[in-house]
């Protein structure tokens, strides 16, 4: 396992690479010109080729990412190129917020969707399936955004209250911090809990109805021993490889919600950074996701040989 | 920037009425000095050349309740963009710094004060005489000092600040500089309470300048100790709050200073502003009660809010921003005034009021003063031969194109800023512009451009043919009318070489009589009425909603929420 851990951990380096270098040249591709902005209407310098000496950026690409990957190495991603704030710094306040925000949705999510997914499997064709499958599709086919809006301005103009509140770090103010994810969380989780649920749902009817699992019924075990102990780990697999690839999703998502609930996290500093063509800060958040990312397939994949022994990881 | 900027930089009028007033057929100024909130002093004065005159304000008698907190949404107004008073004209900053930083004259604010009302009064002045119309002496108040931070460490305003922060705006080349660089030739500090300025020549707005937001008086040793005034810690005036802490896209908090000039002010113990932009939210925090003000509601969603909310109150007022609609005066086709006219007489100006504010604001605004400026501007019908260009009829703009040789209408290239720069409604006004110019066959191709390519080109007057973008909001008379048409005029997009406009332009900005330049103003209102240089779009209603235990609460158009707050408290 250790050997398979770390053969993943280096094969993640290449992958880092290969993204910030595409990252690095495509945000330097996008039309416009950030040291113009930067001149004509914050007056960083007399001229955009002073500005650009400062920043760095008259030097040809290859060396500016060469330059910014030894930064790197060091563990140093720099300053915003407009505020002069530590790109650490930064990180270091919003990335929590989003974390945490896309850890919450997640459990919301794996939370809801396992249980009713089991549930509309084993009473497959009744009233409590086809409650619950339309339930999944119209929060499928409902958008996030629109109903977090919907979340926001109801309960506001029905009783002058809504679910907007101040925000506060978790080590400022545990409860309170809890108490402002709660909603976005739970859009967010519920969102992603449909797909999860129709997923869990076909997976366990396959298994149920292979021959290991009449084998279990033939001996006459308990309902409750079949489903969870024999039949839940297996049809678990393809659930697991759905959470994991639902990280980026509510990475994502987590940018609207961020929005609308005024969260201090990556998503609405992500869209002002990239507005702003603040490259260093760009780059940073960009290989932050990414290894968020990769980190969480590796994770998806060690899960796979907790449940199914035949996976021999290294 | 977005669109709920020029939303929330709103109404303006100049009036002079109370600045300047005749006195011997010359230049006279008269100050009221207005300190806000429940509380007035007020002085007035006449001045002439080889006369001296001042305004001395009387004690102030605050009337409202100290203490307690306001939470503020200030919505995009987030001071991302650092806190350097003159480095940029982002709206962003100088909302940030209305509650840190004072002017040597600054506007009128209280609740008799209108949204729009840009009446200089004396700020960190406590006199000014004019001897002659090139010269103003100001005498500083006393006992003003800066916030208690170091390295400037609550020392008491001198003269030598405000020479050093008008210097630094002209020798550091920032973008507004325009507003002093030229026009004073000398500043000259014989004491330090006595800043003396010597104009090039003379300018009926110089005192408007003064109260200019990017006007904001700073100290030396700011900039000596961080390099430049971009940081927080940089944030070191002499306004009525102090910035305690200011957490990127959570919160800004202003604390009370203690030390401010005006004894009893601010009533305010804090201020805390959050930055929520999204629409939904900022209603149903104003709602809720989650925080007092809210610095605008669009118009689309205001009868909701009345109607689910019937215990807010609310001020509305009209903006003096706004986007404008520009073409090549000296290039063709649009160098043919039948041509802009006809382009005048194809603006509907109904169906742009009623798409984009449900009908709310004024259509009567322009050209140029905005509807804002009630004091300045001549409604239509009294525009003269001009008036009749300002009417929706397209039959007659493609009889005036076919007139100057363009039966089938023309192509042409409009540039415009992208939904990034401004927001989308930026890019549907675009949309909508061109939609009308096809009606009589004008076929616009917009390029939008990308925001600091467009403020380097479009905004800047740089373009071939067409441009359509938001116009910075000006707060003076002059730089609506010398500025956007003088052919040296800093903001002459129109690319205007009028010898007899011209004329008429240098004439207002000499008069000092407040009677005798408004008809002067009149008359060049009239003039480019008819040659239709630029296209003025309608302009909507601001909507500001407060809870009923604010008090002493008005709002005042463009970057002044600071200094609003300074006579505002909570009465619960």
């Amino acid at each position: 396992m250790r050997k398979y851990v770390v053969q993943r951990l280096l094969l993640m380096v290449p992958t880092v690479l290969f993204v910030s270098m595409v990252i690095f040249s495509l945000i330097r591709l996008i039309p416009g010109d950030v040291t113009q902005i930067m001149v004509e209407n914050f007056k960083y310098a007399d001229d955009t080729k002073e500005l650009k000496r400062q920043l760095g950026l008259d030097q040809p690409i290859p060396v500016q990412y060469a330059r910014w990957l030894w930064g790197v190495v060091r563990g140093d991603f720099g300053t915003s190129i407009w505020t002069k704030r530590s790109i650490g710094d930064e990180l270091k306040t919003r990335f929590p917020v989003s974390l945490e925000l896309g850890l919450y949705a997640m459990l919301v999510s794996v939370a809801l969707a396992i249980p009713v997914g089991v549930l509309a499997a084993i009473r497959q064709d009744t009233w409590i399936d086809y409650v619950l499958r339309t339930f999944s599709i119209i929060f499928l086919s409902v958008p996030g955004f629109w109903l977090a809006t919907l979340v926001v301005v109801l309960p506001s103009l029905w009783w002058q209250k809504s679910p907007l509140l101040p925000w506060a770090y978790f080590h400022e103010d545990p409860l309170r911090n809890l108490l402002v994810l709660t909603t976005p969380a739970l859009i967010l989780g519920v969102d992603r809990a449909a797909a999860l649920m129709r997923m869990t749902r076909s997976q366990m009817l396959e298994v149920l109805r292979q021959d290991y699992v009449r084998t279990a019924w033939a001996k006459g075990l308990r309902e409750r021993r079949v489903v969870l102990r024999h039949a839940l780990k297996n049809a678990l697999i393809p659930v697991v490889t759905i959470i994991g690839l639902q990280v980026p999703v509510i990475l994502g998502g987590s940018l609207i919600m961020e929005s609308i609930f005024n969260l201090p996290g990556m998503g609405q500093f992500l869209i002002n950074v990239i507005n702003q063509r603040d490259y260093p800060m760009l780059q940073a958040i960009t290989v932050v996701f990414t290894v968020t990312v990769l980190a969480v397939n590796l994770v998806v994949d060690i899960i796979y040989a907790y449940l199914d022994p035949r996976v021999r990881l290294g | 920037m977005d669109v709920s900027y020029w939303n929330r930089v709103r109404a303006r009028r100049l009036s002079r009425r109370h600045a300047l007033v005749g006195a011997g057929g010359l230049g006279a100024a008269a100050f009221l000095a207005a300190c806000g909130g429940g509380k007035k002093e007020e002085a007035r004065a006449t001045t002439a050349p080889g006369t001296q005159a001042g305004a001395a304000p009387a004690a102030a008698q605050p009337q409202g309740k100290p203490g307690g907190t306001l939470r503020i949404n200030l919505k995009s107004a987030e001071p991302t963009t650092g806190f350097d008073p003159h480095a940029t004209f982002s709206f962003r900053t100088h909302i940030a710094l209305s509650f840190t930083h004072d002017r040597v004259m600054e506007f009128k604010v209280g609740p008799d004060a209108g949204e729009a009302d840009y009446t200089p009064v004396p700020g960190l002045a406590e006199k000014v005489e004019t001897p002659d119309k090139t010269t103003f002496v100001i005498t500083l108040r006393k006992g003003v000092k800066f916030h208690n931070k170091p390295p400037v460490n609550g020392r008491e305003l001198t003269s030598a600040d405000i020479k050093y922060t008008i210097e630094r705006m002209i020798a550091k080349k920032f973008t507004y500089r325009d507003l002093f660089e030229g026009l004073v030739d000398k500043i000259e500090t014989p004491d330090a309470a006595t800043v003396r300025f010597t104009l090039a020549q003379p300018h009926a707005d110089f005192l408007t300048n003064l109260a200019n937001h990017y006007s904001w008086i700073v100290a030396r040793e700011v900039d000596d100790q961080f390099g430049d005034m971009k940081k927080v810690e940089a944030v070191i005036g002499t306004g009525p709050f102090m910035l305690e802490s200011y957490q990127p896209s959570v919160r800004a908090v202003w604390v009370k200073n203690p030390n401010f000039w005006i004894k009893g002010l601010p009533y305010l113990d804090r201020v805390e502003a959050v930055f929520v932009a999204d629409e939904a939210s900022n209603e149903a925090m104003v709602r809720q009660g989650q925080v007092e003000i809210s610095t605008a509601i669009l118009n689309p969603a205001l009868d909701a809010m009345k109607a689910s909310a019937p215990n807010l109150k609310w001020w509305h007022y009209i903006s003096a921003g706004g986007p404008v609609f520009y073409y090549r005066n000296d290039k063709r086709p649009t160098d043919d005034v039948r041509v802009r006219r006809a382009i005048a007489l194809g603006f509907d100006r109904q169906s742009w009021l009623k798409s984009f504010e449900l009908g709310r604001g004024a259509i009567d605004n322009g050209p140029p003063i905005l509807a804002a400026f009630k004091e300045w501007k001549l409604p239509t019908e009294q525009l003269g031969e001009g008036a009749q260009w300002y009417k929706y009829d397209v039959a007659a703009a493609k009889r005036l194109l076919a007139e100057a040789g363009y039966p089938n209408g023309f192509k042409a290239v409009m540039d415009a800023p992208n939904a990034a720069s401004y927001g989308q409604r930026t890019v549907d006004e675009e949309e909508l512009t061109k939609d009308f110019m096809s009606k009589i066959g004008i076929d616009l191709t917009i390029n939008q451009k990308e925001y600091g390519n467009w403020l380097a080109t479009g905004h800047a007057g740089i373009y071939d043919e067409f441009a359509y973008g938001p116009m910075t909001p000006y707060v003076s008379i002059d730089e609506w009318v010398y500025g956007m048409h003088h052919s040296k005029g800093g903001a002459n997009k129109a690319h205007l070489k009028d010898p007899k406009l011209d004329e008429l332009l240098e004439k207002q900005r000499a008069e000092y009589d407040l009677n005798a330049r408004k008809q002067i103003v009149n008359e060049i209102q009239k003039y480019v009425a008819n040659i239709v240089p630029y296209v003025w779009p309608p302009v909507g209603q601001t909507n500001v909603p407060y809870q009923p235990y604010v008090k002493g609460f008005r709002p005042k158009a463009g970057y002044n929420i600071g200094l609003v707050l300074r006579g505002t408290w909570i009465e619960k």
